[in-house]
């Protein structure tokens, strides 16, 4: 009898329940949401993606994605979500689900639904699990990058069945490695999760390591008066002793003088406990001096003397006497606050339970770290390879006129700054960027090496007695040429666009890519060092010039005109500064200031190259190069400084290789 | 035998080039030697070791009896110490007077702080009175230098020297461009010095060193060919082979 | 002291000299404010006054270029050094004045800690820092911060001269060096954290502490004459200088280095040393000056400046005292004209010609031509006209 009673009650409820279900649709659950759904925000929107999905999977997959896409609208009058479409004039709008016309309407009647884009992301992500099991292998494909974007707990589970559904290999792999995230992220299983840090021990990218680097989260300044921690800890602090190391944890500082301050002073614990009511707040020199302020008719009467006030001492001791009368609270000493504090264990725990899985990350990170440190050595290296370019082709030109003609031309930097222009000029009449940069590179050539030939003749050749006044002279052709541009093409910065072709990066992985700017510039270097070595070993105008820079009175001697080969020399060098010009400008902004920053690098490139030594200037443009990208690597944030250091490091070197690093020896007097 | 000036297998070569091979050199008090040898036998090499410019890479150059090694000391060290140098072409300061190259050069401390609190006294410029006879410069004292003809400038260089008051002279062809009679007057100078003073003259001209009848030292690819009077020496068939045969 | 082989003369040169400046100062004076006459204005008296500190700065260029031949750029730097470490001072006091008055509206009396908080806070509130940097410990007094002015360039004067100098470097490479050097100080001087505000310098200068209620023209007059007189004063020191014994030896290191080395001249010690004292007397005439342009900032200092320097020695004529200051006060004083917009444009059938514009461009080439016709500069070229007509 009382299982019949009870069979009843069940099939009671039984029928109740689908009375309800019944009820249920997600039609009404639109309509009684539909507040929610037409103004929504990122904050509001999870319940709704949360309720919506007891509904028919197929229903709630085309709402999710009309919803995302903005093709929603809402009757004015009655509420009514439906799904419109443009007719001439009017709008037909449709039922969501069965496709049914309801009416036409006017524009005014009608509100669209704009999502906007974090309610959009919520619902992708929503839509995810419906979507990663799709029969189009693409909407699988953007549904599991949107998902990549935001793991929630819930996908934990339909990652693992579209694992094991997937059929497309390569999105198989894929989907293993978001599971793999989400596994690390919320997967309860110390296993689990162990395997798939194996997994992961050799992936250097990005989302690798930040997956990692989360595993390693950990807690707030944590403390305890006795001495039993439960929790996976990941560092012990004590006060003024400790400092926090990049991988969580602590190690003791070693010496005052060390960089590394403490984590946490004793004022800092202190102020820590005070916060969580263990103790009375730190009596500060502010807190006393406001203290002192707002009670300072009891100090007058007191007899206190408030212009002897001026010191911490006397503050304190007039805060002592408030205390005594307890106007205020008592004084903590240093001591005291040492004592307190030294009560107590401080540390953070790791958000991960398992100290066995911390450990393995950290393991793993740091190979992982190795790896990453040799790709940016890699990239370094190729950093400072195309610096040392650029400063090759600033120098060179400078490094023969030098050499031949015992002539510094401080004019060098505004041929570069020619050069530039040339290419901008040219660019204004030739659309095409690639044919545009072909013509301007010997149309660079040919304007500076005529100003270069026209500066020799009307200027330098006058002054070869004295090579301290050609450096003033070519100071003021500097200063005239500088302004001279500036008249012409105004203050502020011309572009001069590279080919499209020469836009983006060999990219490698995610900490080494290397932009085919900087591959061109590399190029441009051996090319010219390879053309200047040619010039100069296989030709005869290249033979003059050795002859000349080796030994000027025998070359003359032996029936060389310096004359002729001090023009062309100098011609030459001007043109090489115009076609460094053209490559500077590619990835620096033209102006007329283009050439003072390049020329004391130059100069010093031929400085600590040595004089008349294609070598020289290029074992001078490596090693200022390179070392200007290992101090700026170093200190990255501080350029100026790097610059700053590189040139102490030049004076100094200069001490022990006056004459560069490859330099003529011999009896020959120094210039 | 008492040296004023040592100097013990020394060895430089620039760039492979063996500018001097081995060499090795004596010279005493008040004593006068000739060096000679064709071009590029390293006769200048050879001074610019003596004077501190170039360092060997082997050997040693000692300063009198207390053998005090020069290879350690700066060129303005050594000229303090008594190394006069007088070179090839009269260099001499254009700009200034007669009086003031013999001023600058006269033996005085040398280091800035004290120049700038010199006095110029009367016993100074005895001295240089003096020395300005002796070089037949007087009555041009005053004179800028650039203006002097070669002899003369040749004259005021050798002026230079002796108010510096070396020890040991080493003179770069001090006859070259010279005219006979500057030629005679230049030989009586070095030989009257030479009572006081050590002196090295590097000359090309034989008939100067004939007359100045000294020991000659033959240079000849970094390396003595020859040494002894100058009869010995044109008599020596390497000499005549290399160098006066050419 | 100074043995100097001088003529009567050149005694009588110096005292002519003496009193042409020290009658032109009493000519700007009386024009001045001071007596009413109005004719001149502080802010001109302060451009005066600025020059004959430039004219300082040119002699010191001349004698360690034009007599001991180091074509140095990096004079200017100590200059500006010289006007930072002054500017230290008249910047910590003046804001320590602030700072004091504000408080004496506050119920109690600031501790020293308060006070050089709230100093900080005010000075390097603009580089993002309120704690005051080790090297500003003794800002607050006066005399330490001038025994800075000559004792911060002069070591770094030391210490660049004697590497450089040791090495034996000498030339165009000796300049491309003094260049890097300018430019290194400068770009350390850019920075945030070098403790002397970065880019924003130090400014506010004019106002002299302790004399506050001096209204800023009679401080320009005094400046003026400050000025005057160490422009003489340098100015016999040097011609006494470079005319005695002392002078003859760093001539003679400037045509002919081995052979002054032969004579037993360390030649180096007389570089390092011409190079030191001519850095120290720039420093000196920097401190001078900044105080009269009221602001300093590491651009003063960029090597341009340096150059600029040199072209005005060049130009007025170097070797020769008289020409050094011929040149930087004529150059400096028409530049400022003409770059301050004040010289009327000239309007041509299809082109204006802005001064501010073209200016640079002629100086340039002027200099050039200068360079090319007469190394002696203006000085040589009017020297010339005038034995030519004698």
């Amino acid at each position: 009898m009382r299982h019949v009673l009870n069979f009843f009650i069940f099939l009671f409820f039984l029928l109740i329940s689908i009375n309800a279900y019944s009820n249920d649709t997600i039609q009404k659950f639109i309509e009684n949401n539909h507040k929610l759904i037409a103004k929504s925000s990122s904050k509001t929107v999870d319940p709704i993606l949360n309720d919506i999905k007891k509904y028919n999977q197929d229903d709630v997959k085309k709402f999710l994605i009309l919803w995302k896409s903005k093709e929603l609208s809402i009757i004015k009058d009655s509420n009514l979500i439906v799904y419109t479409e443009k007719n001439e004039d009017k709008i037909i709008a449709y039922d969501i689900f069965n496709n049914n016309e309801i009416g036409k309407f006017t524009k005014k009647q009608l509100k669209s639904i704009k999502p906007n884009s974090g309610v959009r992301s919520k619902i992708d992500s929503a839509l995810v699990e419906y979507q990663i099991l799709d029969e189009d292998i693409n909407v699988r494909r953007e549904s599991l990058q949107s998902l990549k974007r935001d793991i929630q707990k819930t996908h934990l589970k339909i990652l693992r069945t579209a694992y094991e559904n997937e059929v497309d290999n390569i999105l198989r792999e894929e989907i293993y490695k978001v599971l793999n995230f989400a596994i690390l992220k919320f997967s309860k299983s110390e296993k689990e999760k162990l395997d798939v840090l194996s997994f992961f021990s050799n992936d250097t990218s990005l989302e690798v390591r930040a997956s990692l680097n989360n595993l390693l989260n950990t807690s707030d300044i944590l403390f305890t008066n006795n001495n039993k921690i439960i929790g996976n800890i990941a560092r012990k602090i004590i006060p003024n002793k400790t400092y926090k190391k990049n991988d969580g944890t602590s190690n003791y500082i070693l010496s005052s003088y060390s960089s590394n301050k403490p984590e946490l002073t004793y004022n800092d614990a202190y102020d820590l406990l005070s916060n969580n009511k263990k103790v009375l707040p730190r009596i500060t020199k502010k807190i006393i001096k406001e203290s002192l302020v707002s009670n300072i008719e009891i100090l007058k009467n007191a007899g206190f003397n408030i212009s002897s006030l001026n010191n911490d001492l006397n503050r304190l001791e007039a805060y002592n006497y408030l205390a005594s009368i307890n106007a205020v609270p008592p004084f903590k000493s240093k001591e005291e606050i040492k004592n307190t504090v030294d009560k107590f264990i401080f540390y953070t725990e790791y958000d991960e339970i398992s100290s066995q899985v911390t450990n393995k990350t950290k393991e793993t990170l740091k190979n992982i770290n190795f790896r990453v440190n040799i790709y940016r050595y890699i990239d370094l290296f190729v950093d400072g390879i195309s610096l040392s370019s650029i400063y090759f082709l600033g120098a060179i030109g400078l490094a023969i006129t030098f050499g031949v003609m015992r002539v510094i031309n401080m004019a060098h930097g505004e041929f570069i700054m020619m050069g530039a222009y040339t290419g901008y000029v040219v660019q204004q009449y030739i659309p095409n960027h690639t044919i545009s940069i072909l013509i301007a590179l010997p149309l660079a050539f040919i304007i500076t090496f005529g100003a270069g030939i026209l500066l020799e003749r009307l200027v330098i050749r006058h002054l070869y007695k004295n090579p301290l006044d050609t450096l003033l002279a070519t100071f003021g052709i500097s200063i005239a040429l500088q302004q001279l541009a500036k008249n012409i093409f105004g203050t502020q910065a011309r572009p001069l666009t590279a080919p499209s072709w020469l836009d983006g990066a060999l990219s490698i992985n995610d900490d080494l890519s290397i932009s085919y700017i900087r591959i061109a510039i590399i190029l441009m270097g051996i090319l010219f060092l390879l053309l200047l070595l040619f010039i100069m070993n296989r030709t005869r105008l290249g033979l003059e010039i050795r002859a000349v820079t080796q030994n000027p009175i025998m070359a003359s001697n032996m029936g060389i005109n310096p004359d002729r080969i001090n023009m062309l020399t100098f011609g030459f060098g001007s043109a090489i500064a115009g076609i460094a010009g053209v490559a500077i400008g590619l990835f620096s902004k033209v102006t007329s200031e283009l050439g003072t920053e390049y020329i004391v690098q130059s100069f010093m490139t031929v400085v600590v190259g040595g004089v008349g030594n294609i070598f020289g200037t290029l074992a001078g443009a490596a090693l200022i190069g390179f070392l200007q990208k290992i101090i700026e690597w170093f200190n990255p944030s501080n350029t100026l400084a790097a610059q700053t250091y590189m040139i102490i490091f030049i004076i100094l070197f200069i001490q022990f290789r006056p004459r560069g690093i490859f330099a003529l020896k011999g009896r020959v007097k120094d210039v | 035998m008492n040296n004023l000036l040592e100097v013990k297998n020394i060895s430089v070569s620039f760039d492979g080039f063996k500018a001097v091979n081995n060499l090795s050199f004596k010279i005493g008090y008040n004593e006068i030697k000739a060096v000679i040898g064709p071009n590029g036998a390293g006769k200048t090499t050879f001074m610019d070791i003596i004077t501190g410019q170039t360092k060997p890479d082997n050997g040693d150059v000692l300063w009198t009896d207390k053998q005090y090694s020069l290879l350690l000391l700066k060129e303005s060290e050594i000229a303090q110490l008594g190394v006069g140098r007088k070179f090839q072409k009269p260099t001499i300061f254009e700009n200034k007077t007669v009086l003031q190259n013999l001023i600058i050069s006269q033996k005085k401390i040398r280091n800035p702080f004290s120049v700038i609190f010199q006095s110029f006294n009367s016993l100074d410029e005895e001295k240089i009175n003096k020395i300005l006879n002796e070089i037949n410069l007087f009555e041009i004292k005053s004179k800028i230098s650039g203006e002097l003809s070669h002899g003369q400038k040749q004259w005021l260089e050798i002026g230079m020297l002796l108010t510096q008051e070396p020890k040991l002279l080493l003179v770069d062809e001090p006859a070259a461009g010279m005219t006979t009679e500057e030629r005679k007057q230049t030989v009586k100078i070095l030989k009257n010095l030479s009572l006081k003073k050590s002196i090295i003259v590097v000359e090309h001209d034989m008939e100067f060193i004939k007359d100045l009848e000294c020991n000659v030292t033959v240079l000849h690819d970094g390396s003595i060919l020859s040494e002894g009077t100058i009869n010995e020496v044109s008599n020596d068939e390497n000499v005549i082979e290399v160098y006066l045969g050419r | 002291m100074f043995n100097s082989l001088l003529k009567d003369t050149n005694h009588r040169q110096v005292l002519f000299f003496c009193i042409t400046i020290i009658l032109f100062s009493f000519i700007i004076t009386l024009l001045s404010d001071l007596f009413s006459v109005n004719f001149i204005s502080t802010s001109f008296i302060k451009t005066l006054g600025k020059t004959l500190c430039l004219c300082v700065i040119a002699l010191s260029m001349d004698v360690v270029w034009g007599y001991c031949g180091i074509l140095s750029l990096g004079h200017f730097a100590f200059f500006g050094l010289g006007g930072y470490m002054i500017g230290m001072w008249l910047m910590y006091k003046r804001t320590e004045i602030i700072v004091l008055t504000a408080s004496i509206s506050e119920s109690l009396p600031l501790t020293p800690q308060e006070i050089s908080d709230a100093i900080g806070n005010q000075i390097f509130g603009v580089v993002g820092g309120s704690e005051i940097p080790l090297i500003w410990v003794y800002a607050d007094n006066f005399y330490f911060q001038l025994a800075m002015v000559i004792f911060i360039p002069g070591l770094l004067a030391f210490v660049f001269g004697w590497l450089a100098f040791r090495s034996r470097v000498t030339g165009v490479y000796l300049s491309i060096l003094t260049q890097a050097m300018t430019l290194a100080l400068s770009l350390y001087l850019f920075q945030n954290d070098s403790g002397l505000r970065g880019n924003n310098g130090l400014s506010g200068l004019q106002n002299i502490p302790g004399y506050d209620d001096t209204s800023q023209f009679v401080i320009s007059i005094y400046f003026f004459w400050a000025s005057a007189f160490f422009l003489i004063l340098v100015f016999i020191f040097f011609f006494y200088l470079v005319n005695s014994k002392f002078g003859s030896i760093i001539t003679a290191i400037r045509d002919d280095e081995t052979r002054i080395r032969f004579l037993g001249y360390h030649v180096e010690s007389y570089k390092l040393f011409v190079f030191v004292l001519t850095a120290i007397i720039s420093a000196l005439a920097g401190a001078l000056y900044y105080p009269q342009a009221g602001i300093i900032n590491p651009a003063e200092i960029a090597p341009i400046a340096s150059i600029y320097l040199a072209v005005w020695v060049a130009i007025g004529g170097r070797g020769n005292l008289y020409g050094a200051i011929i040149g930087a006060a004529s150059v400096s004083l028409i530049s400022s004209w003409f770059t301050s917009g004040q010289a009327p444009s000239i309007s041509l059938i299809f082109y204006k010609i802005e001064w501010v514009n073209w200016w640079t461009v002629i100086l340039g080439l002027g200099f050039v031509i200068v360079t090319l016709i007469s190394r002696e500069g203006i000085f040589g070229f009017l020297k010339s006209i005038f034995i030519r007509k004698v």
